[in-house]
């Protein structure tokens, strides 16, 4: 069975791929960590699997997977508070975007459009969790965790933009999994 | 690689309590800590919370969700109170308020709300099968496609960190006669994308055969569905129900009928 490109994906394929990319967001947040020496913290890459599923995929199928990906993930590391919060913010983030992705005709002009959908996807991510963990310990403990999350954003950029050309380029009908 | 779950088998009243009664009394239960409660009520609702932990999950579970908000708590208590610098001042540097007695109340109360909302999320995951709070999402309108994302998603997540465990061994073994790998960040980010690739390839090309599977058992189709698993009895629904609200009023009584207890 094939996603014909003609025809709009039926519902097995949209659920389908929600839930594997649902699942690679999971795993990417919890599963893949990259050790920073100087704070003897993690980055994990669940912006980075946002950030793909947005150019590989589109808008809907990021905010979908991205949202509840990162819940999902906060739900099974024990940080069931801050759920809500990744579902609402990473869900954003992954649309927003993914709106910006594709709003180009593609070619050239693909890359820098991606540049300016993590900058977006960053704005958003950074402020609504300023915003809510605000809310849920302060904005002095808030604060703290801005630097973490710029970080985060910018391995998503860096990691983001190159993983989405190379699955591209290695296995083309991808393209055709859009809706 | 062990993926946790977030659910401990248990035999208490909690553990048998309808899931949809749990869900429904989270959001009461959560918004109690965002009221303006005196740090004494705020104190006895965690007491409350804490107990129920122990009587439902054991000190062992307690004490290392508590080891694992630790972090948390301590920055709340250290980084609140540089910003309220109103009240009697304690600490004062350079001529001005580092630290008042306002500010210590303040991070106190933010420092409870937090723990008090990690313990009651956690009450409810812990002690609710996975499968049942599916179904009670699904009896409270969530559509039948998202809960079944949901499901497959869960039972993906241990194969996908399996096949990425895979693939980062077979990279190290192709890598074996290079220099060992670099310190850095952004070094290492760059050495893991090679497996990212592979294993989000892999992820990929698995969904048409995951969305013939879903068709192939009806997924799609217009006739009513049946379930294998179901949720409880009405009757049941209902009597938990009635016990959880009045615990939920027994909660919001000093609130209601002490209004002094407030302050």
């Amino acid at each position: 069975m094939t996603n014909k490109s003609s025809s709009a994906p039926g519902t097995a394929f949209r659920i389908a791929t929600l839930a594997v990319l649902t699942a690679v967001t999971a795993v990417f947040t919890l599963v893949i960590r990259i050790p920073i020496a100087p704070t003897r913290g993690y980055l994990n890459l669940g912006d980075v699997a946002i950030y793909f599923c947005a150019f590989s995929f589109g808008p809907f199928t990021a905010l979908a997977a991205g949202g509840l990906g990162t819940a999902l993930a906060d739900l099974l590391s024990g940080y069931a508070q801050f759920a809500p919060i990744s579902l609402l913010v990473h869900g954003l983030q992954g649309l927003v975007a993914g709106l910006i992705a594709s709003s180009g005709r593609g070619g050239r002009a693909e890359t820098p459009l991606w540049l300016l959908a993590v900058c977006a996807g960053t704005l958003i991510m950074c402020s609504g969790y300023l915003a809510a963990e605000s809310l849920l310990f302060g904005f002095g403990a808030a604060l703290v965790e801005l630097p973490g999350n710029l970080l985060q954003n910018l391995a998503g950029a860096l990691a983001g933009i190159p993983l989405a050309l190379a699955v591209r380029r290695a296995y083309p009908p991808i393209r055709e999994f859009r809706w | 690689m062990r993926i946790p779950s977030f659910y401990l088998p248990g035999r208490g009243l909690l553990h048998a309590c309808d899931a949809r009664v749990k869900l429904l009394l989270l959001l009461p239960f959560a918004v109690l800590f965002f009221l303006p409660l005196s740090l004494r009520l705020l104190a006895a609702y965690l007491g409350v919370l804490a107990g129920s932990y122990l009587l439902f999950l054991g000190p062992r579970e307690l004490a290392r969700t508590l080891r694992s908000l630790l972090p948390v708590i301590v920055l709340v208590l250290l980084l609140t109170p540089p910003f309220h610098p109103q009240g009697r001042p304690l600490l004062v540097v350079f001529s001005r308020p580092l630290v008042t007695w306002e500010g210590i109340r303040e991070s106190l109360a933010l420092a409870g709300r937090f723990t008090g909302l990690s313990l009651l999320f956690l009450l409810l995951l812990r002690t609710t099968d996975p499968d049942q709070l599916i179904l009670s999402l699904r009896w409270l309108g969530v559509p039948f496609e998202t809960a079944l994302v949901i499901t497959i998603t869960l039972r993906m997540i241990p194969s996908l960190a399996a096949l990425y465990e895979n693939v980062l061994d077979a990279h190290r073994l192709r890598r074996a006669d290079e220099e060992p790998s670099g310190r850095g960040a952004l070094r290492r980010l760059a050495q893991v994308l090679p497996v990212l690739t592979s294993v989000l390839i892999q992820a990929v090309k698995g969904i048409p055969l995951l969305a013939m599977a879903l068709e192939s058992r009806g997924l799609g189709r217009k006739n009513p569905r049946t379930s294998l698993l179901e949720l409880k009895s009405s009757s049941g629904f209902r009597r938990d129900l009635a016990a959880g609200l009045f615990i939920l009023l027994l909660v919001l009584a000093p609130l209601l009928f002490f209004p002094s207890w407030k302050n």
